[in-house]
């Protein structure tokens, strides 16, 4: 402490005379100081001032002691140089702040000078009858009045330090003033509004705005004090509330129109016999936005800014917005709405349910058919904005254009076709409305869209958890429609087929059968195939489902059927039908029910100013959706269609069925891999352009990705490749079964053992042979080979196609010998025909460069030559075999004798071949 | 610090108060003393030519280890009396920052224990008063201050001088014109 008590009785020291009766007769100001400040009542402080000369001039110096005063009536602002000078309007001196501490002193005085008369003829002296109050005599605007109150509710604070009994007294009264005030504005509010003159409410606003809050010391304790903006904010809200009547002008059953007995009721979108009225909800909308327009306008008229800004339209429009939201669109009517297209997808309408199953795929079908369905995909991404699905643009088969907002995946369900509707409808309704001017500063369109997510997220919400089931489902059911369908249609088939069966010739061709059967058979296959084949050339992918029409046509060109025949065109129909067991336009479906749920999933991300939490869990939702579609098309429908065409390539048996040139099984399977070849395609760039794309999921490049970097939607798209491949390696073993079954059948058929065995060349004449020209039976089974080995080319990739020759190349040879070996007796004559099938066998496979089976053959040419030798060379025959067996290369020595025992005479000369072969005889052994 | 010293203050009469640290400290004087005289010890005692009252307090300190005396040359022991049991009184409260910026510092009204404490003769209240500023016990020093306000409320000029024996040196045309310039303040 710095002032210590020193001799000095200096005016202008420290320290302050007193005559004190004791020694002790000098004060510290500090204590002077510290005296004065705690003196509340500005009289007492000017009382004190006066009692003598350094205690005034300390007192009228204390810029702390005068600020503290402005302080107490709140307008002292610290650092806040507002005003250079004493402000000595009434209204306006209350209003200012004051931040210069020179100036203190005298704006006290002034204020107190000015109000505390007030404070008197007003609380205390007319606190009765306050219109006898001189003031309001005086001072009789609104505004004006309302400034007044505003400095009164201020300087009343200055009498709590000084008696708070007065002070209690003073501001009670004052606030009953100014709740009478308040109400009497309100009552002029709501009387300008009724008359529209918005001019008038403006300024009357602008009073109440400037009538202000309370200062803190008024607040009540309770704590319901309500500020005047907010009572204006409710004022104008209960007003506006009036106009949303509108939303229960139009009756439920006007929305939901039941439809069931009219001529609407088989429309799409009708779900349990209810239809949407869409116009209806449309027409709501649009009277909300002329609605919206003319309260923005008459809150922007009302609520301009003032003068020092303080006013804004803002607050207001941001709270009428999500009023209306919250208590009555989306908490009240879109509930509503929901609530009931909830009930009515559950109710239980079981003939109209049956009805619209019987509205069957095929309807459907032929509506995604009769276009190219990736123009319809392209199409519906270029309009991805709107909800609407693959129907709305060029879609010109009129059954589905009047109405864009539902598609496959949500034409089932009212709770599917109304909740991105309205979401839609709201968001768009809010972006026409227009806005007040200060939108220029506000950014109105974003922080509603954030209003509108925010009431409107438990719906999305909801329906975006629902979504994906109901895709699930969907699928399904898409799938097992699919499946019945195609056995309904080749049952329908068979049944058609049999009904060309021509009970006449049937019994006749019964008695006959054995006769005649071969030929009759024939001619029934290939007049079927000549129409079919020609037709598959010409065929396309997408036309897979036409093949009821195709087999209509045909079954009206054939000529009547023996019941024989036509089992084997339902055969050969089950066949064809492989080909469709795995379907592409299946797969296109699948992929529209998947492109049309992200379609509904993203009209819920359609507004930019979505959080990023809920955009997340559309994307994730959407790759729960895809994974979901490959697995289910996988187990649902490729691996059964797959197992089916295997166990039907198993079954075919052509011995039983009768001759034919090509095997047509593996033909339809290699067709049946191209079409699952072609799904998985279409899945990779659907993959590609509908999920990488469009950034639903972030995927690296494939050299940057480990296994672990894989995600789910690739994990199931490599699943199905693998399972193809699987399917692809087990088709051909069987294909190749069927293939060397064919061949035997062929031998079976064609092979005319006796050619090989001729004895001399007038057999030869009469059986009108030529040796230079290959046997029937090796025509032919090198013609069904060369059509089947040709055949895959271009459908699989090489490496297959190469295992599958080198097969069916080794199968061949191993059944060739078996067939030499084991059947045949050859000639030296017939050895002529021999070798000319080998050679002609040799040339086949030297052509396809199937190297280790040409090798058998030189091998198999080598060796015929052993049946060429006459009979009298029979030592030669045996240094030959002995020759043969070290060098073919391919047949080891005894393989090589057995060859030889297949010659005509090989009794007569084993004795001596086995001579040279082995040195010496049976005969030669005597037991001793 | 080893162990807690012992703590004397002195009257002006050479009365001896043996305190607690804590109480004592309630003086910010006092415990900056402390501070001063204990980080010296600590170091040696090298630097003790501060004040003269710290200079005298080592001297003590050194004649005694455990003892230390500070002198209050000008209370009496009555008046330190009475402060002590003030110190006493709040030694476990601890109030707000006694540096803080005065005019930030809102001065509530005065404590009940306080006006009772303070509910003394007006000689004995100027004693307090002057000591707790001298010994920089501020809130006993507020305390103090707004008894007196207390006391000058409501009162005349006049009566103000008479209660506190001032006198007047304002010739009275100087008095009768402040007078008139106070005038504002009047009820009207």
């Amino acid at each position: 402490m710095a002032d210590l008590l020193s001799g000095s009785l200096l005016e202008n020291s420290d320290l302050l005379v007193l005559h004190s009766t004791r020694p002790l007769n000098m004060i510290p100001l500090v204590v002077i100081k510290l005296v004065s400040r705690n003196l509340p009542d500005v009289k007492d402080v000017l009382n004190f001032s006066i009692i003598n000369r350094q205690v005034y001039n300390l007192v009228m110096k204390d810029e702390v002691l005068w600020i503290n005063f402005l302080k107490r009536i709140r307008i002292w602002k610290n650092g806040k140089v507002e005003t250079s000078e004493i402000v000595d309007d009434l209204l306006l001196s209350m209003k200012i702040s004051v931040g210069n501490p020179s100036l203190a002193f005298q704006q006290f005085k002034v204020c107190y000078t000015m109000y505390k008369p007030i404070v008197q003829d007003l609380l205390v002296t007319h606190y009765d009858n306050i219109q006898n109050s001189s003031i309001l005599q005086k001072i009789t605007s609104p505004k004006d009045q309302a400034l007044l109150l505003n400095g009164l509710r201020k300087f009343v604070v200055y009498f709590k330090n000084v008696n708070f009994q007065l002070y209690q007294k003073l501001q009670i009264r004052l606030n009953s003033i100014v709740e009478m005030f308040t109400s009497s504005l309100l009552r002029e509010i709501d009387h300008h509004f009724s008359n529209e003159t918005f001019e008038e409410c403006h300024a009357l606003i602008d009073s109440l705005h400037l009538l202000g809050e309370p200062a803190f010391d008024l607040t009540t304790r309770t704590g319901d004090h309500v500020d005047n903006m907010e009572l204006i904010l409710e004022f104008f809200i209960n007003k506006f509330a009036d106009d949303y009547s509108i939303l229960y002008e139009v009756k439920e059953t006007d929305i939901f129109l039941n439809v069931i007995g009219t001529s609407l009721q088989n429309e799409r979108g009708v779900v349990k016999g209810y239809q949407l009225q869409f116009v209806k909800l449309d027409e709501v909308f649009e009277k909300l936005i002329v609605i919206f327009d003319r309260e923005f306008t008459i809150l922007e008229h009302i609520f301009r800014p003032d003068v020092d800004g303080e006013i804004s339209e803002v607050p207001i429009v941001l709270k009428l917005v999500e009023t209306f939201l919250n208590n009555y669109l989306i908490g009240r009517f879109v509930d509503e709405l929901i609530t009931r297209a909830k009930e009515i997808d559950e109710s239980e309408i079981i003939e109209f349910n049956q009805l619209v199953q019987a509205r069957s795929i095929s309807d459907s079908v032929l509506n995604e058919d009769s276009q190219n369905p990736w123009a319809q995909n392209n199409c519906v991404r270029s309009n991805s904005t709107q909800i609407s699905g693959g129907h709305s643009c060029g879609d010109g088969n009129g059954l589905i254009s009047e109405n864009q907002y539902f598609n496959v995946m949500n034409e089932s369900s009212l709770y599917f076709q109304l909740v991105p509707y309205l979401y839609n409808k709201i968001s768009l309704t809010f972006s026409k409305v227009r806005y007040p001017a200060d939108s220029k500063i506000i950014d109105y369109p974003k922080l509603i869209s954030e209003l509108i997510n925010f009431y409107y997220g438990q719906y999305s919400s909801e329906f975006i958890d629902l979504l994906p089931r109901q895709c699930h489902f969907s699928l399904i059911q898409l799938i097992n429609r699919w499946q019945e369908e195609l056995k309904k249609q080749e049952q329908s088939q068979e049944n058609e087929i049999m009904q060309f069966v021509d009970e006449e010739q049937d019994t006749k061709g019964k008695k006959g059968f054995l006769l005649t059967s071969g030929k009759d058979i024939l001619t029934g296959f290939t007049s079927i195939f000549k129409g079919s084949v020609q037709k598959e050339e010409a065929q396309r992918v997408s036309e897979t489902l036409e093949y009821s029409n195709r087999s209509q046509d045909q079954n009206a060109q054939q000529k009547r059927l023996t019941r024989f025949a036509a089992k084997l065109e339902i055969l050969s129909h089950n066949l064809d039908n492989i080909k469709s067991l795995v379907s592409v336009d299946l797969t296109i479906l699948i992929l529209q029910h998947v492109k049309n749920t992200f379609l509904l999933l993203l009209s819920l991300g359609d507004s930019s100013h979505l959080n990023k939490e809920t955009e997340k869990k559309i994307a994730t939702t959407c790759q729960e959706v895809f994974t979901d579609s490959v697995v289910t098309l996988t187990n649902g429908h490729v691996k059964i269609g797959f197992d089916e065409a295997i166990h039907r390539l198993k079954v075919y048996n052509p011995i039983d069925q009768g001759a034919q040139i090509a095997v047509e099984p593996l033909k339809m399977f290699v067709e049946l891999v191209n079409n699952a070849d072609l799904v998985n395609e279409m899945l990779k760039i659907f993959y590609q352009e509908e999920l990488i794309d469009k950034h639903l999921v972030i995927s690296k490049e494939k050299s940057k990705k480990d296994f672990l970097m894989v995600n789910n939607c690739e994990k199931s798209m490599s699943k199905l490749e693998t399972l193809l491949d699987t399917y692809v390696a087990d088709g051909l073993n069987t294909g190749i079964e069927v293939l060397m079954n064919e061949i035997s059948y062929i031998t079976m058929v064609e092979l005319d053992e006796g050619i090989y065995s001729i004895r001399n060349e007038q057999d030869l004449l009469r059986k009108h042979l030529d040796p230079g020209v290959p046997t029937s039976f090796a025509q032919k089974t090198i013609q069904v080979l060369r059509v089947h080995v040709n055949m895959l080319i271009g459908s699989i990739d090489k490496s297959i196609i190469d295992v599958f020759r080198q097969e069916i190349g080794e199968r061949f040879v191993n059944d060739l010998v078996k067939l030499i070996n084991k059947k045949l007796t050859i000639s030296t004559i017939g050895a002529m025909f021999l070798i000319n099938d080998l050679n002609f066998m040799y040339n086949f496979f030297l052509e396809l460069k199937l190297k280790p089976i040409v090798n058998y053959f030189i091998a198999l040419r080598q060796i015929a030559q052993l049946y060429l030798i006459d009979s009298e060379n029979s030592n030669e025959i045996g240094k030959l075999v002995v020759r043969i067996g070290k060098d073919n290369g391919m047949f080891t020595q005894e393989e090589v004798y057995e060859f030889v025992t297949r010659r005509a005479d090989w009794e007569r000369i084993k004795k001596h071949v086995d001579k040279i072969i082995y040195g010496l005889q049976l005969q030669d052994c005597i037991i001793m | 610090m080893s162990k807690e010293k012992k703590i004397v203050i002195v009257s002006s009469d050479n009365e001896k108060f043996t305190v607690d640290r804590k109480v004592a400290e309630k003086s910010i004087l006092i415990k900056n003393m402390l501070e001063d005289l204990l980080s010296n010890e600590d170091h040696n005692g090298d630097n003790d030519d501060d004040n003269e009252l710290l200079r005298d307090a080592a001297a003590v300190d050194n004649n005694d280890l455990d003892v230390i005396e500070i002198p209050t040359p000008n209370v009496r022991s009555t008046v330190l009396k009475l402060i002590i049991e003030w110190c006493e009184h709040y030694k476990d409260i601890s109030f707000p920052d006694e540096n803080q910026d005065e005019d930030s510092k809102k001065t509530p009204p005065i404590d009940e224990w306080d006006k009772n404490f303070l509910n003394v003769d007006q000689e004995m209240l100027y004693e307090i008063i002057l000591a707790a500023n001298y010994l920089n016990i501020r809130p006993l020093l507020y305390s103090g201050c707004k008894m007196v306000a207390e006391m000058i409320r409501g009162k005349s000029p006049e009566e103000i001088r008479k209660t506190f024996n001032i006198v007047n040196d304002f010739s009275p045309e100087e008095e009768a014109a402040i007078r008139r310039e106070n005038e504002w303040a009047e009820d009207r």
